[in-house]
């Protein structure tokens, strides 16, 4: 019974997907929840192909997926990949129909696959893949994920109920470091990178989670990541099985030491965030028996996805568009902070989601106490303009950061941050949006550009 | 005035600094003490005006448990004594008689007559939430993993919108003389400018809160939402 159920879950994905396909919705997981609700245990039940890879943790999962999956394509394998972000079991199971046939065998050598980090406990043991990648646990939506430790948590859940899986993970984020007890465990870790990081808010490692003493750092590179140790107990940074050792940025490298010996990569990003997803997409690959030369070639050919930001220079003013995940104070403060760290004069024009605050949705605003709005007092940030519903919360945020009214300006909706953009002796502007703005993020980068090119003649030059 | 927060590098998980902010930013000439995981707290040594703890996560809980365990009998003292006391959060099951889940159930403070009960598997509740404290409405959130039960006799606030100490409850939090605890979560007095001054006065404040006619705008902005006749205060999942 429970074969013909999966059966007819099979098919009926597959006619879906087939359907889905002819009408041009490539990228929707629909198919995979026709087949999920006839058949609850369809990822289990589903063949996998010869390597399956789970990409999970806070940040980073949709970056190191894609070019996880696009490296392999480039190394010659087939890949299936949930490669639009759909990381819960509907994205999932939309993968794996696109990796078999009608007969539930493999047409594909390989399977990427997103997971969502809060429902992995239950996905990942269904899944059992040869390989979890977890690039890092940190503060997020504490709607969905409470506190990291609780991500923690799930995410051995998780692993326990896929013990054959050798988990990647980061030996630099002293939360990540702890999870997989039980499996065969690959680290991977990046030396002092001289980043200078800002002391935040929002501290993931206050204490020493074992023993509760004070936990000190060798180097941070950004947050809680970096080389540490507790003062009163052993737990410390584990030995690293892949280590970046140097970052070049004039030669555009990076050198990862292993077992082997140290070899150079081409350097993908010089952020640091991009240099641990990249330290995590290397270490993967050798572990699964790639050669350093291999991998050097296959990344030269790779980009980090460009939905999440990208820059244009108009008439000399570069426009920088930024995701910035609200409800998530961490991620938004690191954001802050690299703002801060840039060079020139700047504005500022912030279009941030906030129907998850209203009243039909549950959201809350507690986030912007998590955020560092601190780092964007500075003489250099010329002027700050945000719109959307909560503008009245962020005005407040923004007196008790201590900066005042001449230079923060807080309207009610979206576009009106449009009426406020004034470009005189600015440098650079930045267009910060979330997840669901994104398109209110191009249109307002859109009128800015337009803006530009009336106000200081017109040339394009990107 | 003098003021202390405890483990203010623990006790801040979910926007709880707005708190800590608030009151550096509105009690600009107390002198306001930051007492770390492991050091001595300053209540110990001598009375204070005001004692504030936030929200921490699950293994903190323990702990802070302790750590404050040895001082129990001095936290009684102060509170007797009329003490501020603000805690918010999950703070609030310090000072109950124990928490536990399933399988486990560790002791706490046993200041207040309840315990905290987590549920299996960490599920957890989240929820608008608006009260009413003497005539002052309280506006805010709730996301938890546990709910507390027992003797609420001298609660904190009246439910009016979401939920008290348990999902039924009208009762929310704990007020007895002047301790106050609460599981609304995060900036509830940056949030809530009328509460705030209500509460420092009783440690000695007089005078305008930071920012108070921003504060007030955005408190009435939220207030008015909450109180739309189609609100729901228990979104799906």
């Amino acid at each position: 019974m429970k074969k013909l159920r999966f059966l007819i879950a099979l098919w009926g994905g597959k006619l879906a997907l087939w359907l889905w396909k002819l009408t041009g919705h490539t990228r929707d997981d629909k198919p995979g929840m026709v087949s999920m609700r006839f058949c609850p245990d369809f990822l289990e039940m589903v063949k996998k192909p010869e390597l399956t890879i789970c990409v999970t943790g806070t940040n980073g999962k949709t970056t190191i997926s894609n070019m996880l999956a696009d490296s392999l394509r480039a190394l010659g394998y087939t890949v299936s990949f949930n490669d639009w972000g759909a990381n819960h079991h509907a994205g999932q199971a939309r993968c794996l129909l696109d990796a078999v046939n009608i007969f539930n065998r493999s047409t594909k050598q390989v399977a990427v696959i997103e997971v969502d980090e809060l429902s992995s406990p239950r996905n990942i043991s269904q899944l059992k893949p040869q390989y979890i990648v977890i690039n890092n646990v940190a503060r997020d939506s504490m709607y969905r994920n409470a506190n990291p430790e609780y991500i923690q948590y799930r995410l051995n859940r998780a692993t326990k109920g896929s013990p054959d899986s050798v988990v990647v993970l980061c030996s630099d984020d002293p939360i990540c470091s702890r999870i997989g007890e039980q499996n065969r465990r690959v680290y991977f870790g990046v030396t002092d990178c001289k980043t200078n990081p800002f002391d935040t808010l929002a501290d993931d490692f206050p204490i020493c989670p074992v023993c509760g003493s004070k936990p000190e750092f060798t180097y941070r590179n950004y947050r809680s990541m970096g080389e540490f140790y507790c003062t009163g107990c052993s737990f410390k940074t584990p030995k690293r099985d892949y280590f970046v050792e140097s970052v070049s940025k004039e030669n555009n490298t990076l050198t990862i030491k292993d077992k082997d010996g140290s070899f150079e990569y081409p350097l993908i990003s010089s952020a640091i965030h991009n240099i641990y997803n990249s330290a995590a997409i290397i270490a993967t690959l050798r572990d699964l028996g790639i050669s350093p030369s291999d991998i050097s070639e296959t990344l030269k050919g790779i980009q980090p996805p460009v939905s999440r930001e990208g820059n244009q220079t108009v008439c000399g003013v570069e426009i920088i568009t930024q995701l910035a995940k609200t409800q998530n104070g961490t991620a938004v403060s690191t954001v802050f902070e690299n703002i801060n760290k840039d060079e020139g004069n700047k504005l500022i024009l912030m279009v941030t989601d906030e129907t998850f605050d209203n009243t039909r949705n549950y959201e809350t605003m507690a986030w912007i106490y998590d955020t560092d709005y601190e780092f964007l007092n500075d003489e250099k940030i010329k002027r700050i303009v945000i719109g959307g519903d909560r503008y009245l919360d962020h005005r407040l945020r923004f007196r008790l950061a201590g900066i005042g009214e001449d230079k923060v300006i807080c309207v009610p909706k979206h576009m009106e941050v449009l009426d406020y953009a004034d470009l005189d002796g600015i440098d650079k502007v930045y267009v910060i949006y979330d997840i669901y703005t994104a398109q209110l993020g191009r249109d307002v980068r859109d009128a800015v550009k337009e803006r530009i090119m009336k106000e200081r003649g017109y040339s394009n030059e990107n | 005035m003098k003021i202390e927060i405890l483990f203010p590098e623990l006790c801040t998980l979910y926007g709880d600094a707005g708190n800590i902010l608030y009151i550096k930013s509105s009690l600009k000439d107390a002198e306001i003490t930051e007492t770390h995981y492991q050091d001595k707290p300053l209540f110990a040594k001598e009375r204070v005006d005001m004692i504030y703890i936030g929200s921490m996560s699950e293994n903190n809980q323990l702990f802070a448990i302790k750590y404050l365990m040895p001082y129990k009998e001095r936290l009684r003292e102060l509170i007797e004594d009329g003490v501020v006391f603000l805690a918010t959060g999950n703070a609030m099951e310090l000072f109950g008689e124990y928490i536990a889940d399933d399988e486990n159930k560790w002791e706490a403070l046993g200041l207040f007559p309840f315990y905290s009960k987590r549920k299996t598997h960490y599920f957890r509740h989240n929820s608008h939430y608006l009260g009413c404290f003497n005539d002052i409405e309280v506006v805010g959130y709730k996301s938890q993993f546990s709910f507390c039960y027992g003797d609420f006799k001298d609660s904190f606030m009246k439910v009016l919108g979401g939920c008290g100490n348990t999902p039924d409850d009208t009762a929310e939090g704990i007020h007895y003389k002047n301790f106050f605890a609460t599981y609304v979560i995060g900036p509830l007095l940056p949030f809530n400018p009328y509460l705030a001054k209500h509460i420092f006065s009783l440690a000695g404040f007089e005078g305008e809160v930071a920012f108070e006619k921003e504060a007030i705008e955005a408190y009435e902005c939220r207030l008015r939402h909450l109180k739309q006749e189609d609100v729901n205060f228990f979104p799906p999942h």
